[in-house]
């Protein structure tokens, strides 16, 4: 029995490393595969080669660091992960090898630092893919389940906060209109998997939360829901698009009409609903899984005889656009006349042409999860009290999820609704 | 800065190799002095000066004991060995452990009903466990005249600091590499040949291999999810595969590393899943920090000379200190400890006596089994976390995968748990990185060939996409 048996033995003394044993053939090819691996990216920048853009990424990529303090290295680790030659090569090929080999999508789940103590280096927390995979090529946004098992804000407290807002606007003598597309696994739940994270508790979830709108005593509401179920029943299509989290064109017709319809029903007359042939989408939840693809649909537009639109864009910041519309009537149809704020998000975004005919005078504003993006949450607010109080109508339209679910940029929570209340009380009585 | 990031292999790398292949030999331990320092620095800046002060510490303590004055004071000198050396572990004690001694006390006062305890929340330096180790190394080595203090303050930094073993070893003791801290005169294109393929063959270890069966353990290891046995060997499997090539990856790239600027680092690991005993795995598992141990507690504390009770007191000393120097978590500590009590075990029953090449079979699959529960501590967030694995593992249920596990286990995860299952049935004598090393056969050759032109290539395109971002979704 040795004085150290139980743990490692080893020599006391290394040498330098002996010369090598090999050919210098076998040296010289190693040497130069070595060489290519680490200095490659930059000879091929050296001739000429640039990373452009990747197509579904999602942030703008990092300047070049100035220096300012202790914060410079991680700004250089930013900017060199994300400027350095043949990147975009290298996210097409890891993109195009998983995709073909495996029929999968990418993982872009990096390394997260050094092995200390041997610990792992990468990242400790259980991989919650955001985008579950269904039947038939079908996408679906994993918010949709993780907001309805996981909300931000009790439903409660949403809807007491609808209830304040209806109360604030009406005794301001404006009126309220509230819409809430449904999200794509609330009507198309069909492709989904047999399982999937967070099914258990989002189905009596949502089920509850839809229970809870229709009981909803706000007279403005306006129900989507079911007339976009009516209709996929009625054609056979499905509402929603299978590599994006929006609706179908057909879809946003109906949707666009509901909401028109409860402003004033006699918008519907001269409008009729046209087929525009097929056009190609890029599907978000297939960007949203590192593999963006397009996918088409049939695109439709709403026309309104004798209408004439004008249609403008502001832009608070880049990330920030309101839009002004001024459509005027000459005979046939009418517009709706009475300025109006619509306040709403990517629903609402692309349904803004088929709105437009509608309006005399319309601001949209981006609902302000968008302004928290943009990172400018304090003008966005402030604009949007604004054009609230300089408004006889308020339409708000927010996705399932985030209507019930999310907290950052609510206008249904008793931050804004307090600025909102104080807002109103200083705008005249319209 | 990990070694599978873009600023390592694409800007810090490179640029060090061009700057070391430039200079003259005599400035290889300047350059890897800065150099180093520059790469503590990505990990936090303020942290270079708190490295550079206790760096400084030691650097004059190795003069001190060393000197001609202690020599004739030998009461002083061993005063001044413990003054150093409890300045290094009071270091180490301050900042990866007095957070977790705090939360213990907050506990207890909680308990006992004595009121609110603040607890310590502070930022750990990088590697620290690692330099801490480095700096006793040294002054016990210069204290018990193995070597000579440095005089060259660079070249004690090179040793302290280098930067491919700052932050994930292998623990490197002093008395290894002192000679070669002043051997300077390199073949650098035979270095460079020579190391860059095990760089490459850590950096798939890691990237291919680590990084792809990781997101199994985690969704497994993750809260709130249903487990039955299948599904717990399922990751606790994956989680045995993932720590492996994770940590040889990084030993390998490591080795590579420090072989490209002409030094040669022990190694680290030698196929433990292939040990047929806890013994065995010891000697092959983390080596370094094994010889570390073995030269700095074990042996002073007596080693197995005493008598057995001595011993096996020894044994769990060194466990203890094993699992705790891991983390500053009881899940570190019941890690450490089991692998003492198999160790006794085995010492008891006389197994680690029995021939190596007696039942291998068995034996392996048994230290297998063994070595995989014991990760299960390793890699729970909490005992309790550990207790609802061991008790999914071992307390038969049955059923699917919940879709937490099923979503992340792709077709491409699973070959390559697939693949790294391999490394357990492979013959015991197939190390690859002694092959990569020293082999000239054509098998050799070939392997070297395909580590630095198809694996690592294929690796560094991963590195390259894992920095595409798709996920901060702005549609909404």
């Amino acid at each position: 029995m040795t004085e150290t048996e139980p743990l490692a033995t080893g020599p006391d003394v290394l040498a330098p490393p002996p010369p090598p044993r090999e050919g210098k053939a076998v040296r010289l090819l190693v040497a130069a595969l070595g060489a290519g691996l680490l200095f490659g990216p930059w000879a091929a920048a050296a001739l000429g080669a640039r990373s452009d853009a990747v197509p579904g990424e999602n942030r703008a990529l990092a300047e070049r660091p100035d220096w300012h303090g202790f914060k410079t290295f991680e700004d250089i680790t930013t900017y060199a992960a994300d400027r350095f030659p043949l990147r975009d090569l290298a996210i097409r090929a890891n993109k195009r090898f998983t995709t073909d080999v495996f029929g999968e999508n990418p993982s872009y789940a990096s390394d997260a630092g050094a092995a200390v103590g041997g610990v792992p280096s990468t990242k400790p927390q259980a991989e919650v893919a955001q985008v579950i995979s269904g039947r038939d090529g079908w996408l679906y946004f994993f918010d949709d389940f993780r907001r309805a098992c996981r909300p931000d804000v009790p439903l409660d407290t949403v809807l007491a906060g609808v209830r304040r807002m209806d109360a604030l606007l009406a005794a301001s003598g404006r009126r309220l209109v509230l819409t809430v597309p449904p999200d794509k696994s609330t009507v198309d739940p069909q492709f989904l998997p047999a399982d999937y994270v967070d099914r258990a508790c989002s189905v009596p979830a949502k089920a509850e939360r839809w229970r809870a709108l229709a009981g909803l005593d706000v007279p403005g509401y306006v129900d989507v829901r079911t007339p976009i179920e009516a209709q996929e029943k009625k054609t056979g299509v499905p509402a929603y698009l299978p590599l994006d989290t929006h609706w179908t064109q057909l879809s946003s017709t109906i949707f666009v009409q509901a909401v028109a319809n409860r402003l004033d029903p006699a918008l519907a007359t001269g409008t009729s609903v046209v087929p525009l042939g097929t056009t190609k989408y890029g599907g978000d939840l297939s960007a949203i899984a590192g593999n963006p693809q397009t996918g088409t649909e049939q695109a439709f537009a709403i026309r309104r005889k004798g209408v004439t639109v004008a249609k403008t864009e502001e832009a608070l910041n880049a990330g920030y656009v309101l839009t002004h519309v001024r459509s005027t009537a000459s005979g046939g149809a009418a517009v709706f006349g009475p300025r109006t704020v619509l306040i709403g998000d990517s629903f609402t975004q692309r349904a803004l042409d088929k709105f437009a005919p509608y309006f005399g005078d319309l601001v949209r504003v981006p609902e302000l999860s968008k302004a928290i993006l943009a990172g400018n949450l304090p003008q966005a607010t402030d604009r949007m009290l604004e054009e609230i109080a300089g408004s006889k109508v308020v339409v708000v339209e927010l996705v399932e999820r985030t209507f019930a679910g999310a907290k950052d940029g609510s206008p249904f929570g008793a931050a804004f609704l307090d600025r909102l209340e104080a807002s109103l009380a200083r705008a005249p009585k319209r | 800065m990990s070694f599978a990031s873009p600023v390592f292999l694409w800007y810090f790398l490179p640029l060090t190799l061009l700057a070391y292949w430039a200079l003259p030999s005599r400035a290889r331990n300047t350059l890897l002095s800065v150099v180093s320092l520059v790469f503590y620095a990505f990990g936090g800046l303020s942290f270079v000066f708190a490295l550079l002060a206790v760096i400084a510490v030691n650097f004059a303590a190795g003069l001190a004991i060393d000197g001609d004055r202690m020599a004739a004071a030998p009461g002083r000198r061993k005063a001044l060995l413990v003054a150093t050396v409890g300045f290094d572990l009071g270091i180490l004690a301050i900042w990866k452990y007095a957070g977790f001694a705090t939360e213990q006390v907050h506990r207890i006062a909680d308990v006992l009903g004595a009121g609110s305890t603040p607890v310590l929340s502070i930022a750990l330096p990088i590697g620290i466990s690692f330099f801490t180790f480095h700096h006793l190394s040294y002054v016990v080595d210069v204290y018990r005249h193995s070597r000579r203090a440095q005089r060259s303050p660079v070249q004690f930094i090179a040793y302290i600091a280098m930067f491919p073993q700052l932050v994930a070893g292998p623990i490197v003791r002093y008395h290894e590499i002192a000679e070669q801290l002043g051997e300077t005169r390199r073949d650098r294109f035979g270095d460079f040949a020579a190391g860059m393929p095990r760089f490459c063959l850590g950096l798939a270890k890691k990237v291919l291999i680590a990084d792809s069966v990781a997101p199994i353990a985690d969704a497994v290891f993750a809260d709130g999810v249903a487990l039955n046995t299948p599904t717990a060997w399922l990751g606790v499997l994956a989680y045995t595969f993932q720590i492996y090539f994770d940590f040889s990856g990084y030993s390998d790239m490591a080795i590579g590393l420090a072989r490209m600027f002409g030094f040669r680092f022990p190694e680290n690991f030698a196929r433990p899943y292939s040990a047929v005993s806890v013994t065995d795995f010891w000697r092959r598992w983390h080596m370094s920090l094994s010889r570390w141990f073995r030269d700095y507690l074990y042996i002073p504390l007596g080693g197995n000379r005493g008598s057995t009770v001595a011993t096996y007191r020894n044994l769990y000393i060194v466990f203890f200190a094993t699992g705790f120097w891991h983390g500053a978590n009881w899940t570190f500590l019941a890690w450490g400890l089991y692998h003492g009590t198999m160790l006794a075990i085995e010492r008891a029953t006389g197994l680690a006596k029995v021939p190596e090449d007696r039942f291998v079979v068995p034996r392996r699959a048994l230290t297998f089994l063994l070595a995989v529960v014991g990760w299960v501590f390793f890699r729970a967030a909490s005992m309790e976390d550990a207790g609802r694995v061991l008790k999914a593992m071992f307390v038969p249920s049955f059923g699917g995968l919940p879709p937490e596990v099923s979503t992340v286990l792709t077709d491409y995860r699973t070959l390559v748990f697939a693949l790294a299952a391999l490394v357990v049935f492979i013959p015991r004598d197939f190390v690859m990185g002694k092959l990569l090393d020293d082999g000239v056969s054509k098998i050799a050759v070939s392997l070297r060939v395909a580590y630095t032109g198809i694996a690592a290539p294929y690796a560094a395109v991963v590195v390259a996409a894992g920095t595409f971002s798709p996920f901060l979704y702005f549609k909404f």
